[in-house]
């Protein structure tokens, strides 16, 4: 038994030593690959000398889990903060330029000039002007916003079916991993695919996994609806086209339970589109709702009811009590102040409906000192605002810019933190899984040492065969 | 006469040597044969009864063949799962064309035309047959087996009969006001949590289940489980057809443990009965956390991937959802004295009326060893010491002519006395 085993036990030495070296080889082309495992195999010695049991994949199911919660709440944070700065960019642009708390501040200071020279037609021009100015602003806003959640809306529906299409590719795949699983075949690059997917996906909503026999995987989302078990669930969305004011948009169903608010991309763009843009139009018609208010004309006798003055909106002439939906969208400057519609702007000073100034004396302060006092004096704002609800037109604007801010430094700090955490966790896992080069290559020269050292054994036990054919011959 | 039988003992010298030869040239011939065994020599001394105490007559050397077939042979592992090895006692039951059977060692086994398992030789491998349930082996005749044969197998799949799932419902949840509960089965109907679970039915289809719980009363939650196949798109509810079972579960307060309702029962549509083990569900105060292993028997129509050799010679087919079925059990056969076996061309021996009865067994099960699929037990040869044996013989051989050629030398002297 001797010679002839201890050829084949140096033999297999050669075979188990190339095979690590195939593994060393592979490891190495992909030590870019974020996705890669490292593999390592294992060996196993027997009667007739090493062989190669298994290849064994460096997996780290932890942090994994840890990886794939810090992409879904980093990416979550990133889509916010990315839509907080969009909106409030379209509604009060660079540097709040475009605001409407600063078309409110340009128009005070017009009514202020106005009031001071009554007799000056091109004051009055000049306060129409700035309601003009602030009219658009109004406008603007609500069609940036109403055009911003379309947007989202659409987008909302790419992601559906990007998930969808990801949870096909996950099935294929984890059905890759239980079929090799099951008959003791070689997993690993499926795995390595399942998991690269499973990152994909959990951009989108945040998942928790389970992992039944046979590697076979169940995923459900962090509220425990099920996304994917032995099949894939259906997520399923139905676009709306068309956004105003009050539309309210479709939920994305998954498996049918409607995705709640949380961390992920998905339900940062649902909240965009269902709480902020909805905020911030309901603040837009409460400035609207103000502005109507503020310079609503009164019965100088007191037998009429308020009337919508110079700002006035669908409803009119009726003053609107309430939030009205869609306000800030259907105020309009009132055709008969309006100087490009042939109207008057002195009308004014001198009251439209109501005649308050019957002797058209070119002094009578009185309205426009009124409308001024209406602009400082407190109102009462829906609460749906988001912002204090007790305060002046003028403040009440500049408020709703204090939100927006607030709202994007606070997502700001926590997008910063994410961020932090989810490159620490890449750099964890990525050194507990991933591929150290110089590793490889240290163990590639054993290797080499092993394999001369086999192939010397072979050519040493060769001698010794030679040896005794030449005693035969 | 001593002369004449000098010269016959060296004769015989010379023959049993030559015979030695032989095997150590059959021994280096095959030394690369799966499931060869090694012969070798043995002498043994022929005395000739002596007439007196002051002659001599010289005998000679019978030889006798002995085969060492119970040395068990290196293992070397191929990458084919139909090769077969046994590390242990214990032999393959084979067939030749003609129906005759035979023990062998060497599993070099392939499939033939009709999906019969054959060796490098041409003998068919024998086994038992799962067709009529698990076949147990007849101790010492060959009755019951049959050619290995995997071919042909059909596509199954199994309906789903029994399950489990787990999970932990938030014991805070607000409490669902009756008449919109899921088992109302009206539109809009309000649950706390939803889950659900594909089972399979007659055909292997996939039915999705659509698992609500309900919290009704403190303690006490409602499962209702529906057909998805039945709901109205994107929410559900109404279904189009009642709910599959409606169960309550009812939670110890003291610990959150389940207290009663912990097996549905339920019809799958076109599938079996189908109970679905609930016992782990707990309720305590956290969020709904869905349990480890979800599980759900049965599969999918799903064709033969490969086939795997247990180690206890289970032949199973594997299909490619990674169930197993098992096809054949391959027996393993012995004999008392397994080196006074007769050895046949094609590595196989047969019963000879000195190696004792067959017996049949299965690996792993008493003196049996245990099969290794993707492995052959290589030939126990070993050429070093073959080649020693073939320079030992050689000069023996040289020394028993010198005896001949002596005693013809003597002869010849002899014979030349008389001129």
């Amino acid at each position: 038994m001797s010679l002839s085993s201890a050829l084949s036990i140096a033999q297999s030495a050669l075979l188990a030593t190339s095979r690590r070296t195939s593994v060393v080889t592979q490891n190495v082309t992909n030590a870019d690959n974020a996705d890669y495992a490292r593999r390592s195999a294992v060996l196993i010695s027997d009667q007739s000398g090493v062989r190669v049991s298994e290849i064994y994949r460096a997996a780290n199911d932890s942090l994994l889990r840890q990886y794939l919660n810090a992409n879904s709440a980093w990416e979550g944070q990133q889509t916010m903060l990315a839509g907080l700065n969009s909106l409030s960019l379209a509604v009060n642009g660079q540097s709040n330029a475009t605001s409407p708390a600063a078309a409110i501040g340009d128009m005070q200071e017009a009514l202020q000039l106005y009031a001071a020279a009554p007799s000056s037609s091109s004051l009055a021009d000049g306060v129409v002007n700035a309601a003009r100015v602030l009219v658009q602003t109004l406008n603007n806003g609500t069609n940036q916003i109403q055009a911003y959640r379309s947007e989202l809306d659409l987008e909302i529906s790419r992601s559906v079916v990007d998930l969808n299409s990801l949870l096909a590719d996950f099935h294929a795949a984890n059905k890759a991993v239980v079929k090799a699983t099951a008959i003791g075949g070689d997993a690993t690059d499926a795995l390595d695919k399942r998991d690269a997917i499973l990152k994909e996906i959990s951009q989108y909503i945040p998942v928790s996994t389970q992992t039944r026999d046979n590697n076979d995987m169940v995923i459900t989302t962090a509220d425990g609806v099920t996304l994917y078990e032995t099949s894939p669930r259906n997520v399923s969305f139905e676009p709306t086209s068309f956004y105003a004011a009050g539309v309210e948009g479709n939920s994305v169903y998954i498996d049918g339970v409607p995705v709640k608010t949380g961390t992920g991309k998905l339900a940062a763009m649902v909240e965009l589109r269902d709480e902020v843009a909805v905020t911030m139009q309901t603040q837009l018609d409460e400035i609207a709702r103000g502005l109507v208010t503020a310079f609503a004309e009164s019965d100088p006798a007191g037998i009429g009811p308020d009337v919508a003055g110079l700002f006035t909106w669908s409803g009119a002439p009726a003053i609107p009590g309430a939030l009205e939906g869609g306000l800030a969208n259907s105020i309009k400057i009132n055709a008969a102040y309006d100087p490009d519609a042939g109207g008057n702007p002195v009308l004014l000073r001198d009251g439209n409906t109501y005649d308050a100034n019957p002797d058209d004396n070119a002094a009578f302060t009185d309205l426009l000192v009124s409308f001024g006092n209406n602009l400082d004096a407190s109102m009462t704002f829906d609460p749906s605002t988001g912002v204090n609800t007790s305060s002046n037109l003028g403040s009440f604007a500049t408020n709703t810019i204090s939100w927006i801010e607030a709202l994007r430094q606070t997502t700001s700090n926590s997008e910063g933190n994410s961020s932090a955490l989810l490159a620490r966790v890449t750099e964890t896992l990525s050194s507990a899984t991933g591929v150290n080069v110089d590793d490889q290559m240290a163990l590639l020269l054993e290797l080499e040492q092993a394999y001369e050292a086999s192939a010397r054994l072979i050519s040493t036990i060769d001698e010794m065969m030679s040896i005794l054919l030449e005693m035969a011959g | 006469m001593s002369l004449y039988g000098m010269m016959r003992t060296g004769v015989s010298g010379m023959q049993g040597q030559s015979n030695r030869l032989g095997t150590v040239a059959d021994n280096i011939a095959n030394s690369s044969t799966t499931g060869y065994k090694r012969s070798s020599v043995e002498f043994s001394s022929l005395i000739v009864p002596q007439a007196g105490s002051g002659s001599y007559s010289s005998g000679g050397v019978a030889t006798t063949v002995r085969t060492s077939i119970s040395q068990q042979g290196n293992i070397q592992y191929t990458t084919s799962a139909t090769d077969l090895a046994i590390s242990g006692e214990g032999f393959f039951t084979v067939q030749d064309a003609s129906g005759q059977t035979f023990l062998t060692r060497a599993g070099s086994f392939v499939l033939d035309d009709q999906g019969r398992l054959v060796n490098a030789a041409g003998f068919y491998l024998q086994g038992y047959s799962f067709a009529n349930g698990t076949p147990s082996a007849a101790a010492n005749s060959f009755a019951g087996l049959e050619a290995v044969k995997i071919a042909n197998l059909p596509m199954t799949a199994t309906p789903s009969t029994e399950g489990s799932y787990s999970a932990n419902l938030p014991a805070a949840a607000d409490i669902v006001a009756a008449g919109s509960l899921p088992s109302d089965n009206v539109a809009g109907s309000t649950y706390t949590n939803k889950t659900s679970l594909v089972v399979y039915d007659n055909l292997g289809g996939e039915v999705l289940l659509d698992i609500y719980f309900t919290k009704t009363a403190a303690n006490t939650w409602e499962v209702a489980v529906y057909n998805q196949a039945d709901g109205t798109a994107g929410t559900g509810f109404p279904y189009s057809s009642p709910a599959l079972a409606t169960q309550s579960l009812t939670f110890d307060p003291a610990n959150g443990q389940l207290a009663g309702g912990g097996t549905i029962s339920l019809a799958v549509p076109g599938g079996a009965t189908f109970q679905l083990d609930m016992s782990e569900m707990t309720q305590l105060a956290t969020d709904f956390t869905p349990g480890s292993d979800p599980k759900v028997n049965g599969n999918a129509a799903s064709s033969v991937a490969g086939y795997e050799i247990a180690a206890d010679g289970t032949l199973y087919a594997q299909y490619d959802n990674g169930t197993l079925a098992a096809l054949y059990r391959i027996p393993l056969a012995t004999v008392t004295s397994p080196d006074q076996l007769n050895v046949l061309s094609g590595n196989v021996f047969s019963q000879s009326a000195l190696s004792g009865d067959v017996t049949l067994g299965f690996p792993q099960e008493g003196a049996f060893g245990k099969i290794t699929s993707g492995a052959l037990e290589a030939s126990n040869v070993d050429i070093g010491e073959e080649l020693t044996a073939m320079i030992e013989s050689q000069r023996n051989y040289t020394a028993n002519s010198k005896v001949f050629q002596t005693g013809s030398e003597l002869l010849d002297v002899l014979v030349n006395l008389k001129r």
